[in-house]
């Protein structure tokens, strides 16, 4: 069961990566930086990635 | 989003994960004979199977397509980070690159294959497993784009070509570039993850979807530049 849940959402750290990615992008999509959701949030992932990659 | 991009992720991602199902099924061949190993595999093959029909119909059947495109988005998201990181990991030196021949003589020298009904349940854990990740793309770049046949199509293939090479063989396919695989595959899924999430939460890409290929030359890009700046080369690689 715990092989099938990180197969399908993977680790923890990957987990809180993405959401919280995406909570702040839903807070930048409701401000009047929203134009910048298309930079910002790619910008985020890679560096979520960076930070993954590194631990 | 063209056919050919679909069936080109499914396949490449597929291909990945029938060799490492491939490398398990050997392994149990060669303790308890071909036909209970592909006995199976070919029941977690069906297993796949069938959940991915199930899946394409349980998505069909949600109707609101902002929230499937959410959901989709966010499991994109999750499985190209998590490919893309270990890629650039693995490129930098900081783990080991993953070696078929080392997980199969590993496999091979285990207690669980001593048994028929333990090795046989070994054979279809390993393929259920590794075949997850090509359901989930599967269904999911399938979902999103009608092409869920394609992408069937495309990951059964994979099948084809790994077990023809792996019959042929008769020897782990350990001469795969994974690493280089999974950079390319975790790019491109994670560049399909953020364009959907953003579009379904109401953003307007500027470019439409032709910012598909530059979020993924982007991703892949700042994964090179990442593999570079990561490089130490005096670190002990972790396993």
């Amino acid at each position: 069961m715990k092989a099938l849940v990180k197969t399908l959402f993977g680790d923890g750290a990957t987990v809180l990566c993405v959401l919280g990615v995406l909570g702040f992008a839903v807070l930048l999509l409701h401000s009047a930086a929203r134009p910048a959701a298309g930079v910002a949030l790619p910008l985020l992932l890679l560096g979520c990635a960076g930070f993954l990659a590194r631990r | 989003m063209s056919g050919v991009g679909v069936m080109l992720a499914s396949f490449l991602t597929a291909a990945v994960e029938w060799v490492e199902a491939f490398t398990i099924v050997l392994a149990v061949a060669l303790a308890i004979g071909w036909r209970r190993a592909g006995l199976a595999g070919l029941a977690a093959l069906a297993l796949l199977a069938a959940l991915t029909a199930f899946g394409s119909g349980a998505v069909r059947a949600i109707g609101d397509l902002h929230a499937i495109q959410l959901v989709i988005g966010v499991f994109l998201m999750l499985f190209g980070l998590r490919w893309l990181a270990k890629a650039i990991a693995r490129g930098a030196g900081r783990r080991a690159l993953h070696d078929e021949a080392a997980a199969f003589a590993a496999l091979r020298g285990s207690e669980a294959l001593a048994e028929t009904r333990g090795a046989m349940l070994v054979a279809f854990q390993g393929v259920l497993l590794e075949g997850l990740e090509v359901w989930l793309i599967v269904v999911a770049l399938g979902a999103e784009t009608g092409r869920t046949g394609q992408a069937a199509v495309a990951a059964i293939v994979a099948l084809a070509v790994v077990m023809g090479i792996g019959f042929a063989l008769r020897a782990p396919l350990a001469r795969v570039p994974e690493n280089a695989i999974k950079f390319v595959v975790g790019a491109a899924i994670l560049g399909f993850g953020t364009f959907w999430s953003l579009d379904a939460l109401g953003y307007a890409w500027p470019l439409g979807e032709a910012a598909l290929p530059l979020l993924m030359g982007f991703y892949a890009l700042g994964g090179l530049v990442a593999i570079r700046a990561l490089r130490a080369p005096a670190m002990e690689i972790a396993r």
